[in-house]
């Protein structure tokens, strides 16, 4: 009996007692799909959008705020993302998945939920060159990963350019010391394992002796069944990400669909990326632009991307101060030079396109899951806040 | 003070062999009392207890100023050991048997019988080892109960090694899983039922995964160092296995008392950890009066003591009661077991009695 | 691309003489003025480097040789007032424990980028003082953040000198304790010293005041009563004020009333401290705390003693609430409000927090438009008794105006224009630093993209083999 108390009080961050069904009214309704509905009511049942329709509500329990959109999806939030979620002792290890170390019971998770937050796509750290699957989960519910876990159409691999996977390591002079007497400790040598582990995994289907852990993965990569996530701030990574796709292609092995995550420096290369079909997650805007792998974010070039045609994420890497989060990245973007459809798009329906998600969130639609951001004003100004956040129908932040 | 004299004077003339301790109440390990009653002890071993004992002539009978309970049984224990309780040669130490590491002649050993534990689970400590040996059990009076008993798998942070494989969670069940889907040795015996997992997880994520594992593998045993696993007492219970508690120190926070309470209401078998860091036998009993502070059952918690950690440890059938048949391991107490302010008399190994505790005139007079 | 234009009647434009008769006013679409409503079709005239007029275009004239700055599409707003910083100094902090001798104009760096990045934030008056390492600091200064020269920057001196309630590095809150009491102490001690050698006829702090250089002419050669409310050393008036060590006297200054001080809490448990070496020391009433974000703890023994505060940039902080396992954001301002306490909001301004985050931050969190510009010009000009000068478009403030594209505290609003004494000091659209932000260009006659990175490396691409033999690469490489 003691149990289910305590699971609830664990849980539920509302009370004793978990509410499933709820009734919205916002002043405005951002839905995501282009439309704005003035005074909505919104009802929520069994963890999905019931109605949506117009007037006030009829009960004086309804939640009443400014502003509703989709809750907001992070495709690079950083969280859990420690030494414990990446096997360093390989540097290509794409059989793995990021999902053992998830610790769903870190108040971080939480505090991202509270933040607006709704769904995320953890990743493995990167220090490794491939370092693993990603798991796309609900950042609140139960703490039990199969019941906050999505079920991606098409999967994405998490691997990094650059000086990450390489940091750190050091050449064996004599008897290695420990796993970082590794390869590569070098950018080329990034590069190179990139292309030999692709390599290998096309061997092996012609010589099934040289078959290997991870390389069923890396051909479904190839088949582009499963996406590719790659870390590259600078633009010498990120051209060498696409090229490494175009070479893939080339090579006749396949046809890689990227992601290019904390590409900070991809305003450099806007011919190569549109030639390249590959989608972009921006790593958060800094003042004066300076980011790491001594790449520079011009502010406007780089949200400018998405008027000619990139899908453009944006992400928090997991930031704490109220002034840094995802809505907070969201307005900043508008103020580097996105209308407000293509800041919302950012941050909701373009994330949950590259999940493949789109039937079930990223808007505010009747039969959506509910998974909703109520605001106390105009979204992403920094005149408002998120006030209120339901996900899967449940209200994990309460505006009242 | 006439009776403590009484019963040093006694001892002092008794032969060990066959004997019989008389005491207000003795708690027989699973919880229950018999008060007024009388254990009889022959070569070792306990041959009769009851309230109404039809004992032969010639026996002398130790009338017992206290309460008499079962030797109590630590669920992990390294004392004396030293650094030879941890091997990090190798990530994998699945062979290693730590019965090779006691030294009964230690004086950590000795501070075992101090306070009162007839019994060890004598384990592998934690460092970097994903599996660090076979746990042993023994009495601190040198006896090895059990030579290969459990199995140490650390699925807890410590068990990610630095710098070598695996360094990560999903390395580690990797590693395990390659491990087990070809068993050998301790690991066979593992998955055949015959040895049982002494399971080293942390955080309550650590347990949710280590409960996922043990359950696939359909592993008996219990998990150590998991001081949240009380959130996740629907689970740990469904798994079968149990929980060693502690060791809880003074400022233990309230948490993980709070978890142990909710393990006992949840019927999830329950035992108490000498070791955390280090050795401490003393935490034991002060563990278990912690529990009982934060809620748990008195009877639940001195069953932890002993009759339930016996089992846990897979051997009930030789110690951790007062019942005809197993061994004579006894301990006398000044008052309830887990009462922190009872004082230990006496303490009885197969029969034997291996401490005696010292007469203290000052505290007598005081009470008087 | 912009429809606003600076229009200059013929006269003054052939003439050169738009310096000369310092006449300069703005159209505007929307003014704040923080004194009374907002203006729609507002007019601002600026005579002298002092605002003459403000009103709608109906009422105000504007003078017929004045330049017109006509922006219909923006909002002009009085520019914001930094009640306090520690930036665009040489090193903020002096190694030495009591430093009141000191002076920040001696430090203020004018081309300091800081000082750029204020005016582009729109921050037009700012309280340079001190760094909080210290026990107490120099004095600092208010300044505007144009100038060449610190004399050209400034708006007015003295503004009062720093102490800190938090350990000066290698202290301990204890130790911090003792230096405070002791400096007072020690003032005492010195006084009553000078007092007692003047009357045995001693006149060696003359001697040494004159081997110094000191003033001790006029009021300075004079002795005074001593001021104060909290203690005194009789007989002061027998000292000329000039001979009183100038290590001593901003702490005499302190004392008597005449002073502002800004003292510095980090945390909570040490606002208890600042609060009682002022009340000791008679100058509370001349006190402003400077509080780190957890501060707000000690809200009400703040409040006890009315004393205003200016608040970390960080105005919701997320506290770890380890019982419950969960963070709970604190909107800071709230707090104070609540008790009616006074406080300033402080920017950061090189980070994406500047002043006019700060302040919808406080709107977002529920504060009215009002109240929360009034915490970013009219509440930090009050504290830094400019109240009648900064903060504020009124006839007889300084000619000192914000323009924005738009609502101030929009995220796509920008500083675009900002006019001080009258003058025109920013304009966006020729801001080359915000232009290589937002579109990656260089501007002109900067160094080529990429040579950065190299100059950051330290290496001198000639500069180490060139050199005749492997010594000291730089200087050898630069005589080639």
């Amino acid at each position: 009996m003691m149990l289910p108390l305590l699971l609830c009080a664990a849980l539920a961050a509302g009370g004793d007692t978990v509410q499933d069904s709820w009734t919205i009214h916002a002043e405005r309704v951002y839905t995501g799909t282009g439309e704005v509905l003035k005074n909505a009511l919104i009802t929520v049942q069994d963890g999905e959008i019931q109605s949506i329709r117009p007037g006030r509500s009829a009960t004086e329990d309804a939640l009443q705020v400014k502003a509703v959109t989709a809750g907001m999806i992070d495709l690079s939030p950083r969280v859990k993302m420690d030494t414990r979620s990446v096997e360093q002792a390989r540097e290509v290890e794409p059989e793995l998945s990021v999902a053992p170390a998830l610790d769903l019971f870190d108040p971080a998770w939480e505090r991202l939920a509270e933040s607006g937050v709704t769904t995320v796509l953890a990743a493995p750290l990167d220090r490794n060159v491939i370092g693993g699957m990603t798991v796309a989960l609900r950042t609140a519910g139960p703490t039990d990963l199969a019941a906050r876990q999505w079920s991606l159409p098409r999967p994405i691999l998490r691997g990094s350019m650059g000086s990450a996977p390489s940091y750190g390591n050091h050449p064996a002079f004599g008897r290695p010391t420990d796993c970082f007497s590794r390869r590569p400790t070098t950018r080329m040598g990034v590069e190179w394992e990139w292309r030999k582990a692709f390599f290998d995994a096309v061997q092996a289907t012609e010589d099934p002796s040289k078959e290997f852990a991870g390389a069923e993965e890396l051909r479904r990569a190839l088949a582009g069944e499963v996406q590719l996530m790659i870390q590259a701030w600078a633009t010498q990574d990120i051209r060498t990400a696409i090229y490494l796709k175009e070479e893939m292609a080339r090579e006749g092995f396949g046809n890689l669909d990227l992601i290019l995550d904390a590409a900070a420096e991809a305003w450099r290369e806007p011919e190569i990326l549109l030639r390249s079909g590959a989608a972009i997650v921006l790593p958060p805007f800094s003042a004066d632009g300076r980011t790491e792998d001594n790449a520079f974010m011009a502010w406007h070039r780089d949200v400018d991307l998405v008027n000619q045609g990139v899908r453009l994420c944006l992400s928090s890497h997991g930031a704490v101060p109220a002034a840094a989060r995802l809505d907070r990245q969201a307005g900043l973007a508008m103020r580097a030079g996105l209308t407000f459809d293509q800041a919302l798009a950012a941050v909701t329906t373009t994330p949950a396109e590259l999940l493949g998600l789109t039937d079930e969130i990223g808007t505010v639609e009747v039969g959506k899951d509910a998974d909703l951001c109520l605001w106390s004003g105009r979204p992403f100004e920094a005149t408002s806040r998120v006030v209120g956040v339901l996900v899967r129908g449940e209200l994990v932040r309460d505006p009242r | 003070m006439l009776s403590t004299l009484t019963l040093a004077g006694v001892l002092a003339l008794a032969p060990a062999h066959e004997f019989a301790l008389h005491s207000g109440r003795i708690h027989l390990g699973d919880g229950s009392v018999l008060e007024d009653a009388t254990v009889h002890v022959a070569s070792g071993k306990i041959v009769a207890v009851g309230t109404d004992l039809d004992l032969a002539d010639g026996i002398p009978v130790i009338e017992c100023e206290g309460e008499l309970s079962p030797g109590l049984i630590g669920l992990r224990d390294s004392s004396g050991a030293g650094a030879e309780a941890q091997d990090n040669t190798r990530v994998v130490m699945a062979e290693a048997e730590l019965r090779f590491a006691f030294n009964p002649d230690h004086s950590q050993v000795h501070r075992l019988v101090e306070n009162g534990v007839t019994s060890v689970v004598f384990a592998p400590r934690s460092g970097s080892n994903l599996i660090g040996g076979i746990a042993a059990v023994v009495k601190p009076s040198g006896r090895i109960l059990v030579p290969r008993a459990l199995l140490h798998i650390d699925v807890s942070a410590s068990g990610a090694a630095k710098g070598r494989y695996p360094t990560s969670t999903a390395g580690q069940y990797q590693e395990l899983e390659r491990l087990f889907s070809a068993p050998e040795g301790s690991i066979e015996e593992l998955v055949q039922g015959r040895m049982g997992v002494l399971l080293e997880a942390e955080t309550r994520h650590e347990v949710q995964l280590a409960l996922d594992f043990a359950m696939r593998h359909h592993l008996r045993g219990y998990l150590v160092h998991a001081k949240r696993a009380g959130d996740l007492a629907a689970a740990v219970k469904a798994s079968g296995l149990g929980v060693a508690l502690g060791p809880f120190l003074p400022g233990e926070d309230p948490r993980h008392l709070a978890s142990a309470v909710a393990l006992a209401e949840a019927g999830v078998p329950l035992g108490f950890a000498v070791d955390g860091s280090r050795p401490l036998p003393s935490a034991l009993r002060w563990s278990a009066a912690a529990c009982v502070r934060a809620g748990m059952k008195r009877a639940a918690a001195l069953r932890a003591l002993t009759g339930g950690a016996a089992e846990l440890a897979g051997i009930a059938d030789r110690v951790g009661m007062i019942r005809p048949g197993l061994d004579a391991d006894l301990c006398l107490w000044s008052g309830a077991p887990t009462d922190p302010s009872s004082r230990l008399l006496a303490v009885y190994i197969d029969g034997e009695n291996v401490y005696q505790a010292p007469v203290k005139e000052t505290v007598e007079e005081d009470e008087e | 691309m912009k429809t606003q234009k600076l229009l200059l009647p013929l006269l003054a434009a052939t003439a050169g003489i738009v310096g000369a008769n310092d006449k300069y006013a703005i159209k505007a679409g929307q003014v704040i003025t923080m004194n009374g409503d907002n203006i729609e079709d507002g007019v601002i005239v600026i005579e002298g480097g002092r605002i003459t007029a403000v009103g709608t275009a109906d009422a105000v004239k504007i003078p017929w040789d004045a330049a017109v700055l006509d922006a219909p599409e923006m909002t002009a707003a009085p520019g914001f007032v930094q009640a306090l910083t520690n930036s665009g100094m040489d090193r903020p902090n002096e190694t030495v424990e009591l430093a009141p001798f000191l002076d920040v104009r001696d430090s203020i760096d004018p081309v300091s980028f800081f000082f750029e990045d204020s005016l582009r934030a729109g921050v037009t008056t700012l309280n340079v003082q001190q760094g909080r390492n210290c026990v107490i600091g120099g004095m600092g200064m208010v300044v505007q953040p144009y100038g060449l020269t610190v004399e050209e920057m400034l708006v007015r001196p003295r503004s009062g000198i720093v102490l800190s309630a938090s350990p000066k590095s290698g202290k301990s809150r204890a130790t911090q304790a003792q230096a405070l009491r002791k400096a007072f102490d020690d003032l005492h001690r010195y006084l009553e010293q000078l007092v007692a050698e003047k009357r045995a006829g001693n006149d060696r702090a003359r001697r040494e005041a004159l081997y110094q250089g000191r003033d001790l002419s006029g009021e300075r050669g004079r002795g005074r009563a001593m001021e104060g409310k909290a203690w005194k050393v009789e007989g002061l008036e027998l000292v000329p004020r000039g001979e009183i060590d100038e290590k001593q006297e901003p702490l005499l200054d302190l004392v008597e009333g005449n002073l502002d001080a800004y003292f510095y809490c980090s945390a909570a448990a040490e606002v208890r401290l600042a609060l009682s070496i002022a009340r000791d020391n008679g100058f509370l009433e001349r006190t402003t705390l400077v509080l780190g974000p957890t501060c707000w703890k000690a809200a009400d023994l703040i409040a006890e003693a009315h004393v205003p505060v200016i608040l970390d940039p960080s105005l919701v902080v997320s506290d770890y609430d380890r019982r419950e396992e969960k963070f709970k954001d604190v909107f800071i301002p709230k707090v104070f409000a609540d008790k009616g306490i006074t406080f300033a909001l402080t920017p950061r301004n090189q980070s994406n927090e500047s002043m006019w985050y700060e302040v919808a931050t406080c709107v977002a969190h529920g504060m009215s438009r009002k109240d929360a510009l009034a915490a970013a010009t009219t509440t930090p000009a009050a504290m830094l008794k400019l109240a009648d000068r900064v903060g504020v478009l009124k006839p007889g403030a300084d000619g000192d105006v914000v323009l924005y594209s738009g609502d101030p505290l929009s995220q796509t609003s920008f500083v675009e224009y900002v006019v001080l004494d009258g003058r025109l000091v920013y304009d966006r659209s020729k801001d080359v630093r915000t232009r290589y932000l937002l579109e990656g260009v260089r501007p002109e006659g900067t160094s080529a993209e990429g040579a950065e990175e190299d100059h950051d490396h330290g290496e001198d691409p000639c500069g180490g083999g060139a050199g005749p033999v492997g010594t000291d690469s730089g200087s050898q490489g630069g005589g080639q």
